[in-house]
């Protein structure tokens, strides 16, 4: 069993801290205006100059 | 005794002799070996691990990476607690105020959705009025205010939003409130002038719409007074655009958009648009029916996952094109992956985040703005939420998730927006991408990490870019 992708914080760590995590649905356009309030990846990433992800 | 995790995902890749094992409440990622990866999946049910043929260092690896659950874990009660506190959370945090604000109804376009039809009402923000919301505004303990300015049309207004973001500004310098604003405009009137002046209103973001290629967005969104091409004009305009704002460009997309995205692309990049200019970005926007537009077309939220898989292959396949043109680095793709998120409506923050009409009608969700049944007060009054029935203080205000949702295995990490206006309507809740694509979406990328791994970002990338978007203190600002 190999490990491929874990990240530090899973769902429990959730519990007693106030975490928020960017959306990361491309269908948004930010009419939740979760970006007013917490940020919103799908409408500010711009693409860094220095790597181009799609 | 033992149990397999309810938020298991597997994933066969035969030809590479694997199954991913994929575990939406941990976030995490793994292979094994396929054959044992094809009996979990066939075995998942009462299975007696006692009985059960398992190598005792994989066993306790399973249960150590929340794979295998002890018998007696409620993991879906423990999941609806967490969101619940989330959710909690999220509403606490009423420092930040959003102000949305319909400058007028009025419209140069007739789009064809539009539930305004062809005869637009003509108001606009009076002076007045908008001498309320600074009234409001100085009366409530704000650190930060982000206005939007929305419509309608806002640009059909320009010198009122320069004046009314210019008092804005003086406001919130005097009352030490840090302020900024984004517009969201069909793009028509986004000319050099104008850019100029939202510049000097703090605008931090520019949305703007285009409905696929020349022949669909003018067939879509044609002006109301003129024969002249839409599409054309707001091309024009970013053509000219050199401002230092991000500009998203929504694309409303439905089967009948779909087929011409590659075309508006084209059009994009021999313009020099796009990606020459890197601020300015697109996005697919699932076009839902409405009272008044309930088309064929409408894709449901499967087939639009798909179509954002296509969108996304597309994007890379034109960007990459036009990087050997130009001698630029290629792009590659990101490891597409999950965060576990809250998924809750900007209007479920207490009273922060509020849609002024032109007439100072106060209402909590965009989508409600001429409902007068949905109406919280006026700027005038202020907020008077016992205008309304309980049953819609009880949407807008309290945790609420359908049981269908709460067994969800992808409930977790589910990043379809809660949209209580959706659930005031009665209206089934679209789902999110990973419900759909999970599967296809990891194995792809699994195999394109094996056999071109340059083209497709690193998975240890993948982790450092999602730890670096959490915080364990405070709010992510």
């Amino acid at each position: 069993m190999k490990k491929l992708i874990k990240p530090l914080v899973s769902v429990e760590d959730y519990t007693d801290e106030v975490v928020h995590a960017f959306c990361e649905y491309d269908g948004c356009s930010g009419n939740c205006r979760l970006d007013t309030i917490v940020g919103c990846a799908s409408v500010n990433e711009v693409e860094a100059d220095d790597e181009i992800l799609f | 005794m033992y149990k397999f995790s309810h938020y298991n995902f597997y994933i066969p890749v035969e030809e590479k002799g694997v199954y991913l094992l994929y575990n939406s409440y941990q976030n995490s990622l793994f292979e094994i070996p396929f054959n044992i990866g094809r009996i979990f999946e066939e075995d998942v049910k009462d299975i007696d691990f006692k009985n059960y043929i398992l190598d005792k260092d994989l066993f306790e690896k399973l249960v150590k990476e929340g794979f295998i659950v002890d018998q007696k874990k409620d993991e879906h009660q423990i999941v609806l607690n967490i969101k619940r506190k989330m959710f909690e959370n999220f509403k606490a945090n009423t420092e930040n105020t959003g102000i949305t604000l319909l400058m007028t109804n009025n419209c140069n376009l007739g789009c064809k959705y539009c539930f305004e039809g062809l005869d637009k009402p003509k108001e606009y923000l009076k002076a007045e009025v908008f001498q309320h919301i600074l009234d409001y505004i100085s009366e409530k303990k704000i650190q930060k205010l982000h206005v939007t300015w929305y419509g309608g049309e806002p640009l059909m207004y320009p010198r009122l939003i320069e004046k009314y973001g210019k008092q804005l500004i003086t406001l919130c310098n005097l009352h030490n409130i840090e302020f900024e604003s984004s517009i969201i405009t069909n793009g028509v009137y986004l000319t050099p002038e104008n850019v100029k002046m939202l510049e000097g209103v703090k605008t931090k973001r520019i949305q703007i719409t285009l409905d696929g290629d020349k022949e669909t967005h003018d067939r879509r969104r044609p002006f109301i007074h003129s024969s002249k091409s839409c599409y054309d004009t707001i091309l024009h305009n970013l053509e000219k655009f050199k401002a230092n704002i991000p500009i998203s460009i929504r694309i409303n997309t439905d089967k009948e958009v779909y087929p011409s995205i590659k075309n508006l692309f084209k059009d994009l990049i021999n313009r020099k648009i796009w990606p020459y200019n890197k601020l300015i970005t697109l996005y697919m926007g699932h076009t839902l029916g409405t009272d008044g537009y309930q088309h064929p077309n409408l894709y449901s939220s499967e087939e639009f996952s798909k179509a954002i898989t296509e969108f996304r292959n597309l994007k890379l396949e034109l960007y990459n094109k036009w990087a050997v043109e130009n001698n630029v680095k290629l792009a590659t793709y990101k490891f597409k992956y999950p965060t576990i998120t809250h998924n809750y409506c900007g209007t479920f923050n207490g009273n922060t985040q509020l849609v002024v009409d032109s007439s100072g009608n106060i209402s909590k969700c965009w989508e409600h703005v001429n409902d007068e049944r949905t109406r919280v007060g006026n700027v005038e009054n202020g907020i008077q939420n016992e205008i309304n029935g309980v049953r819609y203080q009880n949407v807008m205000n309290q945790f609420q998730v359908s049981r269908k949702c709460s067994l969800c295995k992808v409930y977790p990490i589910c990043d379809s927006i809660f949209c209580p206006n959706s659930n005031y309507e009665n209206q089934e809740k679209r789902c999110s991408y990973w419900k759909h694509e999970l599967k296809n979406c990891f194995r792809n990328q699994y195999i394109m990490s094996v056999e071109h791994p340059e083209l497709i970002e690193n998975m240890d990338s993948v982790e450092e870019r999602i730890n670096s978007r959490f915080v364990t203190s405070g709010y992510l600002i």
